[in-house]
């Protein structure tokens, strides 16, 4: 009988211990369920942001509702910078006189993290490996790590708050393992609702320089068919090909967006009017490399998320494929 | 937390720690989450001294520093550095507010242009132009006002920042680091 009932007691542990490994996610549910949160989430916190031997502190609102997407990121330390964004107007207050122009065409969160498309794991160039629990801001998160197959990307070390998939930790790992930046949130809760007023500018003062760009309103070109890239890593697709006027030049910038589900690099091509308006080098922020070299009267720049390697290696394979000189 | 490490801290918060020593308070606070809010509360303690936050932050904002400021036995304490010490940033920012032209955090390592290729591991092998066979793009007879070698760029000249914001907003999945380089902080003069 005592063994008989020994018998039973085994039975339902391993059935509950089935029942709770049935009920874990798998990496890639994991991964699912986080995009998905950044994005339709309300939410409010401070998290850290550190890159190299800096240490910064940020607020971010992010507010989903009928009316679309709406974030607010601004900086609590150093100098005071914000952006305000919804689905139609990008409000970027910065001290001085710096100027910018985009085109916020895009629904996309600020969270400052890279968030992965869908069916990241499936495209081969990554893996997702699940791992311990940690705690953050509070909160009970599981490690994910996206593992590049490859040395043209980064690997990401997640951390992500199981109930609602929301990220509560992110940093970008270079092939040694050692973290090239990390943000981690310091406290964050989610409310049913925020109020309009906390996406207004809190940034008053001197020395100001506030730029609103809309949704629509700047004229696009054609772009050069003739400008080729020789080496793209496995993986990048050429994502978009668009011409536009763009403060960084007084003529048309040619912005290609090479994307493997994750990272992502843009390379920029802009004739220069003066040798003057020229300049060539590298340079980084974190995990951000640029590579900035010449073709002729051109200016090519390539900047991503990937090692500096990667963004070399493109920058110089760009040629002008054209019979005549470059426009 | 002993004085020391307060002290250690509170530098930081204020800007005055470089190098190694500024790598291990960060390691340091990135594993204890009390120090980590201690830090924090240094930040916001400075920005309120020097008037950099905004009203409609938070209501009881002001009422939160002060009780911030009872709860810091080693601010209130000290020290003469401590004066000192929160008397630089104000000064700072004020030569800031003119030269401070930075969009971008942290751009480093500036290589000079030059061919330097790091190592990325097995399999990959970074090819020079010439061994890409690049056609030369711009070819004309008359002397060539371009192909005087160009100078370096700088990390904080305006049109860097046009394209680091253009690659945040067009480039990518859903969340875009760069954002984060834009709003960061730009230390005066980088």
């Amino acid at each position: 009988m005592r063994r008989k009932s020994g018998y039973l007691l085994l039975a339902y542990l391993l059935l509950a211990q089935a029942a709770v490994v049935a009920s874990e996610p798998s990496a890639d549910e994991l991964l699912q369920k986080m995009i998905h949160a950044v994005e339709f989430l309300n939410y409010e916190g401070t998290f850290i942001y550190r890159h190299g031997d800096k240490l910064e502190t940020m607020q971010i609102l992010h507010a989903r509702d009928e009316r679309g997407q709406r974030e607010h990121l601004l900086s609590l330390t150093g100098e005071p910078r914000e952006i305000i964004k919804d689905e139609h107007v990008l409000t970027c207050t910065l001290s001085g006189n710096h100027s910018m122009m985009l085109e916020p065409r895009r629904k996309r969160t600020i969270l400052p993290a890279s968030i992965p498309s869908y069916g990241l794991s499936e495209q081969g160039h990554y893996q997702l490996q699940l791992n311990d629990r940690h705690r953050v801001a509070g909160l009970s998160c599981r490690t994910l790590y996206i593992l590049p197959n490859d040395p043209y990307r980064y690997g990401h070390r997640l951390c992500i708050e199981e109930q609602r998939g929301m990220l509560l930790k992110s940093e970008i790992l270079d092939h040694a393992g050692q973290t090239i930046e990390q943000v981690m949130f310091t406290n964050i809760h989610f409310p049913e609702h925020i109020a309009d007023e906390r996406f207004n500018s809190v940034m008053s003062g001197e020395h100001l320089t506030r730029h609103e760009i809309k949704t629509q309103g700047y004229l696009r070109t054609a772009p050069d068919p003739h400008w080729q890239i020789g080496n793209i890593p496995a993986g990048f697709q050429i994502k978009a090909v668009m011409r536009r006027p763009m403060d960084a030049s007084p003529q048309p910038v040619q912005h290609l967006v090479l994307y493997d589900g994750l990272a992502s690099i843009s390379i920029f091509i802009a004739r220069a009017d003066t040798a003057d308006a020229l300049f060539m080098g590298a340079t980084q922020s974190g995990a951000l490399h640029a590579v900035a070299v010449v073709r002729g009267e051109h200016q090519i720049t390539v900047l991503g998320e990937v090692p500096e390697a990667t963004v070399r290696m493109i920058a110089d394979s760009i040629s002008y494929a054209g019979n005549r000189g470059a426009p | 937390m002993n004085v020391s490490k307060n002290e250690r801290f509170s530098a930081m918060a204020d800007d005055e720690t470089q190098g190694f020593e500024l790598r291990r308070l960060s390691d340091e606070l990135l594993q204890t989450p009390e120090d980590l809010q201690r830090w924090e509360r240094y930040h916001l303690i400075g920005d309120a001294m020097r008037g950099h936050l905004a009203p409609q932050l938070d209501q009881h904002f002001a009422q939160g520093i002060m009780a911030q400021l009872e709860q810091e036995p080693s601010i209130q304490a000290a020290p003469q550095r401590s004066r000192l010490r929160h008397a630089k940033p104000v000064l700072g920012f004020g030569m800031a507010a003119a030269v401070a032209v930075a969009v971008l955090v942290g751009l480093q390592n500036l290589v000079d242009g030059q061919n330097t290729y790091p190592v990325l591991g097995p399999g990959m092998a970074v090819q020079t132009p010439e061994q890409q066979n690049i056609v030369p793009v711009f070819m004309t007879a008359s002397p060539n006002p371009f192909e005087v070698s160009p100078p370096v760029f700088h990390p904080n000249d305006a049109r860097f920042n046009a394209y680091i914001i253009n690659h945040a907003e067009h480039a990518g999945g859903r969340g875009i680091m760069p954002y984060v380089r834009v709003v960061g902080y730009a230390q005066p003069g980088e």
